[in-house]
């Protein structure tokens, strides 16, 4: 590839791509998935006969489906969306037929940790896993509450499960949601909050970034605090101080 | 490049992340402040504030209200398909 001069993209080293004289390709690879963009039909075409020289590859033309994730095509809007994951896992746990909520999480259950034995610990630590795949795929609003629910898939109670609950009848609401980018503004934006003490048990806080690109989000994380602060301004600046790291 | 511009909702949290000079007593803090101030200084970031009811991180820190929810998940432009068909009723109900 480096032959042909197709430059390495130093950020993230699956992705290859070659600009000249104004129009350019770029590939992503992700172990044997690979796609291919192009300025136009032409450069595509050229890099597609390029490579099904040099390696054994097959032709799905136009995109559809990548690692799970649906693109969908609106206009000059481009979208990502995993209804179809969404509804597997709803069906799968049996959520199909509930009652649609609109919140993700309800504030005022305090979650903590059990005390007795642990119930049906196996199933919850599905049911994280599958929703964790959506969260961090499209789904960055129900990042909070899963983060919040995996910390105690080691001894859960019934009370975690009535959360699970809510979070699947969230999703049921909007399954059909998608990320949407329509390439405007094309600079980066982020966005850095945080909760002061969200953990009553040890009393460390969570903090949250977002970072915006094309309109829609492109990169997101909530994680509880490793270091605890002593006042709003702490938190917040611990989110910030994260938050720059990743803009970085 | 221009520097990346960060939103943050807190206003002590900025003038402190513009102030040369850290004067609290945890050093996590001090570090992070000199790590965010190096950032500032060398141009990758710049902090704008932003009003808490604009800021696209919340929830991801805490569970949010009904219209609050709506409101940043659009702010992500995550929304609904439009001219998706549904297999089973989706409209969210009121609670």
């Amino acid at each position: 590839m480096l032959a042909n001069r197709y430059i390495i993209n130093e950020s993230d080293k699956c992705i290859y791509s070659k600009v000249q004289n104004g129009k350019g390709v770029m590939i992503c690879l992700y172990v044997d998935d690979m796609l291919i963009f192009g300025t136009s039909t032409n450069e595509v075409e050229e890099t597609k006969a390029f490579l099904s020289k040099k390696f054994d590859m097959k032709d799905l033309g136009e995109a559809d489906v990548i690692l799970g994730i649906k693109i969908i095509r609106d206009g000059n809007h481009i979208g990502s969306s995993q209804s179809h994951y969404i509804e597997k896992v709803l069906q799968k746990f049996n959520h199909l037929d509930f009652k649609p909520i609109s919140t993700p999480f309800d504030q005022s259950v305090s979650l903590q940790l059990n005390k007795g034995c642990p119930v049906a610990q196996l199933e919850y630590a599905k049911v994280i896993g599958c929703l964790m795949y959506a969260m961090t795929c499209t789904r960055p609003d129900i990042a909070y509450v899963i983060g919040r629910l995996s910390q105690y898939t080691s001894n859960r109670s019934e009370e975690h499960w009535h959360v699970v609950k809510r979070v699947l009848k969230y999703l049921k609401g909007t399954m059909n949601y998608y990320l949407t980018y329509s390439g405007d503004p094309s600079v980066l934006e982020g966005y850095t909050d945080a909760s002061w003490v969200t953990y009553v048990e040890d009393h460390a806080s969570t903090s949250g970034w977002i970072f915006n690109l094309g309109g829609g989000a492109v990169s997101w994380r909530s994680k509880k605090h490793t270091c605890i602060a002593d006042s709003t301004m702490a938190a917040e600046f611990i989110a910030l101080a994260a938050g720059s790291k990743e803009a970085e | 490049m221009a520097p990346v511009s960060i939103h943050c909702d807190s206003q002590s949290t900025l003038s402190k992340a513009y102030s040369q000079v850290y004067i609290g007593k945890s050093r996590h803090i001090g570090l992070r402040h000199s790590y965010v101030r190096d950032l500032i200084s060398n141009g990758v970031i710049s902090i704008m504030f932003v009003r808490t009811k604009k800021n696209l991180a919340d929830p991801l820190t805490k569970g949010l209200k009904k219209d609050m929810v709506l409101k940043t998940s659009l702010g992500m432009k995550l929304k609904p398909i439009s001219n998706w068909l549904p297999i089973v009723e989706t409209q969210p109900t009121l609670e």
